[in-house]
């Protein structure tokens, strides 16, 4: 598609005095073939990894149904068959990062239900040579890629240790775990997770994905949904849920510098979902005399999230409610390279505000992400 | 005299003549004990066990749950008698017509469906009886044990032609969307007898339903009750994508205090996905957003509280409010919104959509017919 979008002169003269960068929050790279993950297993359950098709792991049944990829790039080999579009680190970056004009892209990976998978060690275990596996051959490789720290939260101690043994590594720059959960993330046990990312400054990530597989409650509050229509429209309440939990049990007064990313969610609900809690916490607030702000205070500041996909492109809506939720600070670009069904996440971001674009592309995660982003490694 | 003149006055001059439809008004049980005489003898036993066991939730209010100014000294209860609630709420923010929602929604997500249905049955007639045919300003729900969709069909179908009821009621707490089709009898019966399908927030999580979120339960009663809007709007995701208003385009649907603004959340995600991935979806002819907006109800109550009044004002411009809220008093629960103060700010032309016109094209004439006959 490759639309070149001119950036108008006024919004250009305010941006800021470094080159303006383009930053991808995901990228989603993928593995071709886990007996290529698998040396970096620790040993004991290394041999699971390697099995033909992979580690055992739980997945529920919703797929999208149609032409996958959308217009994503794709390799092809001499014979004209086409390849995953996001297997090899130097086509990426040819076909993608270069083509595009992204600087930085912060990979995502495959994995995103690691955190509902009903054996810890083997989650742990995978997540471990899944990081392993991106600093070696993505990050370390290639300046224009970022890691991301995955974990698996279910046991948090052995993510607490992954933080650790990765968090000053100077290719990772997030800590990311999978939204789909057994219990709500502002509960007690998870705090060492939280205290672990501040520990080592880093924002943490949360990606939908493994919602209503293995060890998670159904997919939707009422029950399990139909389609994957119904799923992936349902999705962004296991974000509502998760603010309701990370504020009401304190989570951001323990921890007042920790920034959650939501990934994939859009932001639409966020008005309702503020003053929904707001008026709540008016009556309610003696329940929880930790949460010393209204809650909607908590939510623009520690809180932000992605472009792909925004729930509209081209409307004064999207400017009214950028406006509301304080989007200009806290929205940031993500590619979701190459999972392009429902568009090019270029196109999606053409009908931002004068103003917004430079921030929402880079600078927005520049602030978030500080130094980290740009330091070789 | 009175009736002569009623019959001749045109249906829009007496809507005209409406200042407030409260569309969720909480009327007391006293006793289980008033059931009685609406119950089959075989099921006087759990009666006098005091009633079947019921599973009920943690998660309580920090007060009493309820407008403690508008206690009745006399049976401790804030909504017990028609009397009191006509003084207390009708006549004092100018209701015209009340929609009576009781207080036992929750049978929808009990276990034991037989007893829940029998008792859903002897509440409606009691519900008749005391409430609605002795009053013209009060209509009934006629309540659901959603969880048993083919008796619930029976209960619609049994009240359907009934004057008095204006609404099918159920739990928004479930364990399977309502978008299914194990739930179209219901649908299927309310569309015949023409009357809307309303679901109300305060069960979740208990009993049968799933837990209040989809990544389990919350700690606080803050959060569980922040919560409740999820479940609607997993409902009228399940609804608009299951095709339930493909199969019954004249259905109407609402959300009862599940909150209004996210309505734009689900038609901008749906119609999103919808251009992308129709193949999945076949059977769907508009737009998700085109059924949002066709077929479903919003009421007001909670109504969400913005520092800034005019963002309020810009959201429900998105979810067309002047065709899709109608206002809700939630009397007699702490979070009463007081429809005198809560919508000043809202223009004029919007409060009255909110406040009559939306009502009455949910309800249909129905709303103002006598209830003589009920």
């Amino acid at each position: 598609m490759g639309i070149t979008i001119p950036v108008p002169v006024a919004e250009a003269s305010q941006g800021s005095s470094t080159t303006l960068q383009t930053i991808d929050a995901d990228l989603h790279h993928h593995i071709a073939n886990w007996q290529e993950v698998a040396p970096y297993a620790p040993e004991g359950l290394r041999q699971r990894l390697a099995r033909p098709g992979g580690p055992p792991l739980a997945r529920h049944g919703f797929k999208m149904i149609g032409p996958r990829f959308g217009d994503a790039p794709r390799p092809s080999d001499a014979n004209g068959k086409l390849g995953h579009p996001a297997a090899d680190p130097a086509w990426v970056k040819a076909e993608y990062i270069d083509k595009r004009g992204v600087d930085i892209a912060i990979l995502t990976g495959p994995v995103l239900s690691l955190g509902v998978q009903p054996n810890y060690d083997m989650a742990a275990t995978i997540a471990t040579a899944i990081n392993n596996w991106t600093l070696a051959t993505w990050v370390r490789p290639f300046s224009c890629f970022k890691g991301s720290i995955l974990v698996a939260h279910q046991d948090p101690a052995q993510a607490v240790a992954e933080i650790d043994r990765l968090g000053d590594d100077p290719g990772m720059v997030q800590v990311l775990m999978g939204s789909a959960s057994e219990a709500p993330l502002g509960r007690r046990q998870f705090h060492p997770i939280y205290a672990a990312c501040v520990r080592h400054d880093l924002p943490l990530a949360l990606h939908i994905g493994g919602e209503g597989a293995g060890m998670s409650p159904p997919a939707t509050a009422v029950g399990h949904p139909t389609t994957y229509f119904e799923w992936y429209g349902s999705l962004p309440q296991v974000y509502m849920a998760h603010i309701m939990s990370m504020v009401t049990e304190g989570v951001f007064e323990k921890f007042p510098t920790l920034k959650v990313i939501l990934y994939e969610g859009g932001l639409f609900w966020l008005p309702h979902i503020m003053w929904r809690f707001d008026k709540n916490w008016k009556a309610q607030r003696s329940e929880t005399p930790w949460v010393k702000e209204r809650p909607s205070s908590y939510i623009l500041r520690h809180f932000y999230h992605t472009t792909y996909p925004l729930e509209v492109s081209h409307s004064d809506e999207l400017a009214e409610i950028l406006d509301i939720v304080e989007g200009q600070r806290t929205l940031l670009f993500s590619g979701n390279y190459p999972n392009w069904e429902l568009g090019d996440p270029f196109e999606m971001i053409t009908g931002l505000p004068a103003g917004l674009r430079s921030r929402v592309l880079g600078e927005n995660a520049m602030a978030l992400y500080g130094e980290r982003l740009f330091g070789s490694h | 005299m009175t009736l002569t003149i009623e019959r001749e006055v045109a249906f829009v001059d007496r809507v005209s003549m409406l200042q407030l439809v409260d569309t969720d008004i909480h009327n007391d049980l006293p006793s289980l004990e008033e059931l009685r005489p609406f119950l089959a003898k075989k099921w006087h036993p759990w009666l006098e066990s005091g009633g079947p066991g019921s599973a009920a939730r943690y998660y309580a209010n920090m007060g009493s749950g309820r407008m403690d100014d508008a206690v009745n000294e006399d049976d401790g209860l804030a909504a017990g008698s028609p009397d009191w609630v006509i003084q207390q709420l009708m006549t004092k923010y100018r209701i015209d017509i009340g929609i009576l929602t009781g207080s036992v929604i929750g049978l929808s997500i009990q276990h034991d469906y037989r007893i829940q249905a029998a008792l859903a049955s002897a509440y409606n007639d009691w519900t008749l009886a005391k409430w609605v045919r002795p009053y013209e300003c009060f209509k009934g729900s006629i309540i659901c044990p959603g969880q048993d969709p083919n008796t619930s069909a029976r209960e619609v179908r049994r009240l359907g032609q009934n004057p008095g009821m204006v609404q099918v009621l159920m739990a928004s707490a479930a364990r399977i969307p309502y978008g299914n089709n194990i739930y179209w009898p219901i649908y299927r019966a309310a569309v015949d007898h023409d009357l809307p399908v309303a679901i109300h927030v305060g069960s979740e999580g208990t009993g049968i339903a799933n837990p209040p979120t989809s990544v389990g339960y919350p700690s606080t009663y803050l959060e569980f009750h922040t919560d409740h809007s999820q479940t609607m709007m997993a409902h009228c995701i399940s609804l608009i994508s299951d095709g339930v208003f493909e199969e019954f385009p004249t259905l109407k649907f609402a959300f009862i205090e599940g909150g209004t603004v996210w309505a734009p959340y689900v038609m901008g995600r749906l119609d999103r996905l919808y251009s992308a991935l129709k193949a999945e979806v076949p059977y769907l002819t508009m737009r998700p957003s085109e059924y949002l907006l066709r077929n479903c109800y919003f009421s007001t109550q909670p109504i969400e509280e913005p520092h800034n009044h005019p963002h309020l004002l810009q959201m429900l411009r998105m979810m067309h409010a002047e065709k899709t809220v109608v206002f809700a008093s939630d009397y007699p629960h702490w979070d009463f919104d007081n429809p005198l103060m809560a919508f000043n700010f809202f223009p004029a032309d919007l409060k009255r959509r909110i406040f009559v016109e939306n009502a009455i094209e949910m309800y249909g004439a129905r709303l103002l017919e006598s209830n003589r006959r009920a």
